[in-house]
């Protein structure tokens, strides 16, 4: 049986009964007279026949009738038959029920047949789980948080702390007392943090703490809402219902790079040869400048955060590895070229070099340091881009082919070579490689079988330069030279939609989130496409 | 064999294997031992004990059920064998005292069998087929449906 009497089943008490409700077409007039008449008469006739008599007799009685009474009668003796599963059935066979329908059913159809349905069907046990089968996760911490304040604004305050609280954690020693973003840039101890590093003024200025409502700390997830919301988001995706938000950014050159954190931090590096560390207001239409990296004599071309970790590749042939709790530069890895994409994860260090080589460092688990160095070779021109899932590192090169190596045996597993121009981006995860293209395509491969699955033939008007992919979200963006962000279903590798107007240069880099596009580009600026704009928990929505 | 009685006194022998997908059956052959005696069912009557007892004769040599009970999937009741099917074509009122027997009863396989039965009959409604389906009265007042509906805007575009 069910057992959910502890997930909020309480709220709803149909009798565990089972009882009809009365019948929908009209009864049949009543009369008290016949009422009279009748009881004792029906009483005597049951009490001396049996059943298969009174039904005879009954029919008997119904053959006389006029044809309307007589399709009244039948309707009336129909109903008798029809059994109301939801609302006279247990609670916990009724969501059962539930459970086997689509959402929007339950919410358009079932939730208005009666007020008993309505209250089986809008139990949050039930939306809960629906929200859950689906693979959908909540911010939950961050829900307590919008539960505790009830002006916007006090929300939109209290998130920034709660951002900068988690940023610290990250950016600042464990002893240092405030978490205010200002911490960030007066650490400094190993690089050079600009004087320009603070969290905003004007609009964005620190935050004095919203007092919480009172006796309104606590509320219970609305899981109804939130399937709702998120039923919304991914409509906005499929619709291209956005909004898109452009900074002109204090990088004084192209932004080659970037990362965007589920805490709204965000990352760029510039060809300026700094790594900058921002802000991004829950909203989504602030940008705060909180630090600036100087670590680098080259232009930043790629860069990984991950925990305290920060790894950036440059065109001065070095991976500097960063601790941001100190900002400083833990380990520096020199290169004979150019280090133009690279990728770590707890077990490895994989960078792409313009000198064709693959360089691969193991990492070690306690000290975190990258250590041992190995050389992977197999590519005859520049090696583009990188990715890492467990073990198995996939490599593209402008030599026209994507590689898959097996870093444990240290051996290339898997060439793919259908792209008839050099490849410049590909994203992986652990079963399928999205790679784009100086042949404007963009291609879809299970590494299992090594099959090209399949071919987006002119997907942009330039070079492909960067592309992500989500199977869940059943999306590929990607991001050109042709200035255009695209938006793909990975599925189909149908057109979603594409943005023209984000950047007005090349685009060198995307990433994305349940809620938005973030890219950057030779242009100078960060542009954010926003899914969720205009729904009040979009960034709970994981 | 197994002795079950309905609630109207009447002895049912059967299989073991057939009565213990009951883990009702189960788990009081496990508490009482085989006594012989035969295992009162109060709340089934004759009539749906022979259904739920032909079901599971059908199903007795299936593989035990190791889906978890709340694994992150969403449901699906379009994946019904057609013999399971066609045993589920029945009248309401038999349907609706099968699903209580295998609830009470804890045959699990049967029960959602009986949920998917009646989730495919609302499926695809609207409101007012639904309440024809199952002669359900309308207890809402207008403003409460414009209310509901409102609410529900978000499941009616897409």
């Amino acid at each position: 049986m069910v057992d959910a009497a502890d997930e909020g089943l309480g709220d709803c008490t149909p009798p565990h009964t089972a009882q009809c409700a009365p019948p929908l077409v009209p009864p049949l007039a009543a009369d008290a007279r016949d009422d009279q008449a009748a009881a004792p008469l029906a009483g005597a006739l049951r009490a001396a026949m049996t059943a298969q008599g009174c039904a005879r007799l009954a029919v008997a009685l119904l053959a006389a009738l006029p044809a309307d009474v007589l399709r009244q009668a039948l309707r009336t003796l129909d109903g008798l038959l029809r059994r109301d599963f939801v609302g006279a059935l247990p609670a916990e066979i009724a969501l059962r029920i539930l459970e086997f329908l689509p959402p929007t059913d339950i919410a358009g159809a079932v939730a208005l047949v009666s007020r008993r349905w309505r209250a089986v069907a809008t139990q949050p046990w039930l939306w809960r789980r629906l929200f859950r089968t689906r693979g959908w996760l909540l911010d939950e911490d961050r829900w307590a948080l919008y539960a505790a304040f009830s002006a916007p604004a006090d929300i939109g305050r209290a998130l920034l702390r709660q951002d900068m609280a988690r940023a610290a954690r990250a950016f600042t020693p464990a002893s240092a007392g405030t978490l205010a973003p200002a911490v960030a840039v007066q650490l400094g101890s190993g690089a050079r943090l600009g004087s320009d590093a603070q969290l905003g003024s004007g609009a964005l200025s620190p935050p004095a703490t919203p007092e919480p409502r009172r006796g309104a700390a606590w509320r219970p997830v609305d899981w109804r809402a939130m399937y709702a919301e998120y039923h919304q988001l991914l409509a906005n995706w499929r619709d291209a219902q956005s909004r898109v938000y452009r900074w002109e950014t204090a990088h004084a050159e192209s932004i080659y790079c970037l990362q965007l954190d589920q805490h709204n931090r965000l990352l760029t590096g510039s060809r300026d040869h700094t790594v900058r560390l921002w802000h991004v207001a829950e909203a989504g239409s602030q940008l705060a400048h909180l630090a600036t990296l100087h670590g680098h004599s080259g232009s930043v071309l790629t860069l990984q955060a991950a925990g305290p970790t920060l790894a950036t590749g440059s065109s001065d042939a070095t991976v500097c590895v960063w601790d941001l709790r100190t900002a400083a530069v833990a380990q520096r890895l020199a290169h004979p070229d150019s280090v133009l994409s690279l990728r770590f994860n707890d077990r490895w260090l994989a960078t792409a070099c313009k000198d064709c080589v693959l360089r691969v460092w193991r990492r070690d688990r306690a000290t975190g340091a990258f250590e041992d160095p190995f050389a992977l070779t197999g590519h005859t021109v520049a090696v583009n881009a990188v990715h890492l899932h467990g073990d198995m590192l996939v490599s593209a090169s402008g030599d026209r082919t994507i590689k898959a190596w097996d870093l444990a045996t240290r051996s290339c597993v898997l060439t793919l070579d259908d792209h008839v121009r050099g490849v410049a981006c590909l994203d992986f995860d652990g079963r399928y490689i999205v790679s784009g293209s100086s042949d404007h395509t963009i291609r879809v491969w299970d590494v299992r079988s090594g099959a090209c699955e399949r071919t987006i033939a002119s997907a942009h008007a330039d070079l492909v330069r960067t592309v992500m992919f989500d199977r869940r979200m059943d999306v590929i963006v990607s991001g050109s030279y042709d200035e255009t962000i695209r938006v793909w279903s990975f599925s189909t590798g149908a057109l979603l939609h594409k943005f023209r107007n984000v950047h007005t240069s090349r685009v060198f880099k995307l990433a994305f989130d349940r809620t938005r596009i973030v890219s950057c580009s030779h242009d100078r600026s960060v542009a954010i496409i926003d899914f969720g704009a205009g729904l009040p928990h979009a960034r709970l929505l994981r | 064999m197994i002795k079950l009685q309905s609630s109207d006194g009447i002895d049912f022998e059967v299989a073991e294997a057939i009565a213990k997908q009951s883990v009702l059956i189960t788990n009081l052959l496990e508490d009482l031992g085989e006594t012989g005696e035969a295992i009162p069912l109060p709340n089934v009557s004759s009539k749906v004990l022979e259904k739920v007892i032909e079901y599971c004769t059908q199903h007795q040599h299936d593989p035990p059920l190791v889906v978890d009970e709340y694994d992150d999937v969403p449901r699906r009741s379009d994946d019904m064998d057609p013999w399971d099917e066609a045993f589920m074509k029945l009248d309401q009122d038999m349907l609706f005292e099968i699903l209580l027997a295998a609830n009470y009863m804890d045959i699990k396989p049967l029960l959602d069998l009986g949920c998917k039965t009646v989730a495919n009959m609302i499926r695809g409604k609207t409101p007012e087929e639904i309440r024809k389906q199952f002669n359900i009265v309308n207890d809402f007042t207008p403003e409460e449906e414009e209310q509901i509906r409102k609410e529900n805007e978000w499941a009616e575009a897409n």
